[in-house]
């Protein structure tokens, strides 16, 4: 009696573990989707990282499996890429397409390029692609297509849910929860992000400089930019009446063989002037600002025998030797120190550019042969303009006088300042 | 119009101001330290109530609500605002400062477009050859507070002047001869020959010199010589300008056109010498070693004199062959 006791317990015992199991498996059977496979080699690109911003969404996976796709879906989510998951689509992807086509491409696939509708059950972040006939996808090539859409509104992770489907009605009743029987399935992270701004400044600009050189051409550097430019008198040497005496006057005939020479550099965009003015000396005669003897009275400015030579005036003359007269031009614009744009004064594409009257040579030649001009009243002229920016350019001048016989022995000098202004 | 933005990081101030346009500074001279004008052109880019204009002399950057480093030696005490233009009805502010210029009005519309300020009595910095910043602002407020309506930089350089020199030697130059070009390039022959001397009738030669020089005291030149000699018999030189007696021994010169006889020619060229008494008389004739024929109290070109020879002899002339040697002595004083 007791084994049958037992038995009963024993079967008891037998139909209770039995329940018990039973009751373990019934939710995996339940679960169909939990089937389908991972799309493999998945990602989307998206055009921008900016948020709130419409732009190219690429989806690119690999299938899994053969069978003909008929639906596609591609919801984006905020929260969670698990398929069968609530979706929320709060601040999330919006504008995704919700009429017209998208090509999907796989190729190697039979039927690739589809051309496949987005179905009307398409709403804001839930793409949903069918096709009555679908395509036939093969594994070893990627599924892709592009849609517009734009971003989430707020920077961070973001999610997109892919679902293939071989049949359209049941990718078009697709839903968060509910994604229905498909064949591959897959999650895919993305990320909004802050843009960066980038500032800088640069400021306005202009470097001026006078002194003193030995270069006489237009091509040889006088010095690779001001810092290498120094000097302040040119010496003519011993002017009589015998020649005219144009810098660079060696030293045998008493000068100090330079020219004087101004250099530019300015980025301002509307140019830069370049102007002079001779320095009025404390005499009470007429041409105070004239190659004279210090404090000497000039007469007039056509005398020969005060201590005052002859100013060349405001247009440009050429001297005659033994008819008194001083003057300057600018002999060329030196390209040797320029380095950023293409500079040769030959060719005429210096920028920097000699004002009449003080143009030394036609037909942009390094020279003197247009003659000479001063202007000893004071009043600034301009000597030399650009329209836009200058690297370094360096007007050279160049000075030049002779005597009459009667020109007065003696040692003459006038000071010359320059200036220059650019327009920003 | 461009739009300049400037994001305040770490407690700097935020500036978000338009930036004028076609902007600019001309200074009257660029010599360090030099008192002088500046004048400032710009374009007002924002139609809005201006009431200020800040000029900031800074040598660091141009760049507004930025810290500004004062250049050295710069002085604004002494500005004055002569002049205005556009934009008008400003007075320079008591706000203003060592390195800051505040104009202020009465708040009013401030179109847009050009305008311009000059100011008289600025001191330069005192550094050569270097850039300075100027950083100009426009205010609603007349006290150059609050935020800039529209701003911008430019720039100045100040820079060394340039000297040029020369030396004009001392100059004389002379020239004799039968004839000499004017410039005395050229000087022909050294000796005249009277011909025949006879009571019946007049001698008569010419030779030339020139003379040019820049001595500013001018020059004097001298006559140096004998009378017409062979061996110990002369012809008696004139003491004095007399004319030509023909049966009289006589010799003499002068530097003019005669006609009795008829030799020589005036003076000729631009220059500035002069026929001295004695010799400067038409058919008059003197001779005195050591006379001043020509001088000049200026600087002179050259002149070409023609020296006219006389001679005559009376018939008591002891016979012979008569010379003599003339020497032309230009002297200058430096």
């Amino acid at each position: 009696m007791p084994y049958i006791k037992t038995l009963r317990r024993k079967t008891l015992l037998i139909g209770s573990a039995a329940m018990l199991v039973l009751a373990g498996l019934s939710p995996l059977l339940n679960v169909s989707t939990a089937s389908a496979a991972q799309v493999t080699n998945r990602k989307i690109t998206i055009g921008t990282s900016k948020v709130s911003t419409s732009t190219t969404y690429s989806a690119s996976f690999n299938v899994t499996q053969t069978t003909q796709i008929k639906g596609i879906v591609i919801e984006f989510c905020q929260d969670s890429p698990l398929i069968g998951q609530s979706c929320n689509h709060t601040n999330g992807v919006t504008a995704t397409p919700t009429t017209g086509t998208v090509v999907v491409t796989n190729v190697g696939g039979t039927g690739s390029p589809l051309t496949m509708t987005v179905n009307a059950a398409s709403s804001a972040g839930k793409l949903i692609l069918t096709h009555a006939t679908g395509f036939t996808p093969v594994t070893t090539a990627p599924v892709t297509f592009s849609f517009s859409a734009t971003n989430p509104s707020t920077t961070g992770t973001f999610y997109g849910r892919i679902l293939t489907y071989t049949s359209d009605t049941t990718a078009a009743a697709y839903t968060s929860t509910a994604p229905g029987t498909h064949l591959d399935d897959g999650g895919i992270a993305l990320s909004t992000a802050n843009q960066l701004t980038i500032n800088a400044r640069v400021q306005e600009q202009l470097t001026f400089c006078v002194g003193t050189t030995a270069v006489n051409d237009a091509t040889t550097t006088p010095g690779t930019d001001c810092t290498a430019i120094s000097g302040t008198t040119v010496d003519l040497g011993v002017v009589d009446s015998s020649a005219v005496y144009t810098s660079p006057v060696a030293t045998g005939t008493g000068g100090n063989n330079v020219n004087g020479v101004a250099m530019v550099r300015t980025n301002a965009n509307n140019g830069a002037t370049v102007s002079y003015f001779a320095e009025q000396d404390a005499s009470t005669g007429t041409d105070k600002g004239a190659l004279k003897v210090a404090s000497a009275n000039c007469v007039s400015s056509s005398s020969n025998v005060d201590q005052c030579f002859n100013s060349a005036g405001t247009t440009q003359t050429a001297f005659t030797a033994g008819t008194e007269k001083f003057g300057m031009t600018i002999g060329g614009t030196n390209c040797g120190s320029t380095t950023s744009y293409t500079c040769a004064y030959a060719s005429n594409t210096n920028n920097l550019k000699p004002s009449s009257n003080y143009i030394g040579a036609a037909a942009q030649a390094y020279g003197t042969t247009n003659g000479f001009a001063w202007d000893d009243s004071g009043t600034s002229q301009q000597i030399a303009s650009s329209s836009t920016v200058v690297d370094d350019e360096a007007l050279m001048l160049r000075f030049a006088g002779t005597a009459s016989i009667t020109t007065p022995t003696g040692s003459y000098g006038v000071t010359s300042t320059y200036v220059a202004t650019s327009t920003f | 119009m461009s739009l300049s933005a400037l994001i305040a990081l770490g407690g700097r101030p935020v500036l978000m101001a338009a930036t004028l346009s076609n902007r600019l500074v001309t200074i009257a001279t660029s010599a360090a330290s030099a008192q002088t004008s500046h004048r400032f052109d710009f374009d007002i880019v924002t139609a809005a109530p201006l009431g200020s204009i800040e000029f900031e002399y800074c040598s660091n950057n141009p760049f507004v609500g930025t810290p500004c480093v004062t250049p050295a030696g710069l002085s604004l005490s002494s500005a004055v605002l002569s002049a205005q233009s556009g934009a008008t009805g400003f007075l320079i502010d008591s706000s203003s400062t060592a390195n800051k210029l505040i104009i202020s009005r009465p708040v009013a519309l401030g179109a847009a477009g050009p305008v311009s300020y000059s100011f008289d009595g600025v001191v330069n910095p005192s550094s050569a050859n270097q850039s300075f910043f100027v950083r100009l602002s426009t205010y609603a407020s007349t006290d150059a507070s609050g935020q800039p309506t529209d701003a911008g930089g430019v720039v100045f350089s100040t820079s060394g002047g340039l000297g040029i020199g020369g030396f004009v030697p001392p100059f004389l130059r002379s020239c004799v001869g039968l004839t000499v070009a004017p410039d005395c390039t050229a000087a022909t022959g050294n000796s005249i020959n009277l011909g025949e001397l006879t009571p019946k009738s007049v001698q008569a030669g010419t030779s030339q010199f020139a003379v040019g020089t820049n001595d500013v005291q001018g020059y004097v030149t001298y006559v140096l010589g004998t009378t017409m000699t062979s061996g110990n018999n002369i012809i008696p030189a004139l003491a004095t300008a007399v004319p030509s007696q023909p049966g009289t021994s006589q010799f003499g010169l002068n530097l003019r056109a005669n006609t009795a006889p008829i030799v020589g020619q005036n003076p000729q060229g631009a220059g500035t010498g002069i026929v001295q008494p004695g010799y400067a008389q038409a058919n008059r004739y003197a001779f005195v070693s050591g006379d001043a024929v020509v001088a000049s109290n200026l600087p002179s070109d050259y002149n070409v004199f023609t020296v006219s020879y006389l001679v005559n002899v009376a018939s008591s002339q002891p016979p012979g062959v008569y010379s003599t040697t003339i020497t032309y002595l230009s002297v200058v004083q430096f």
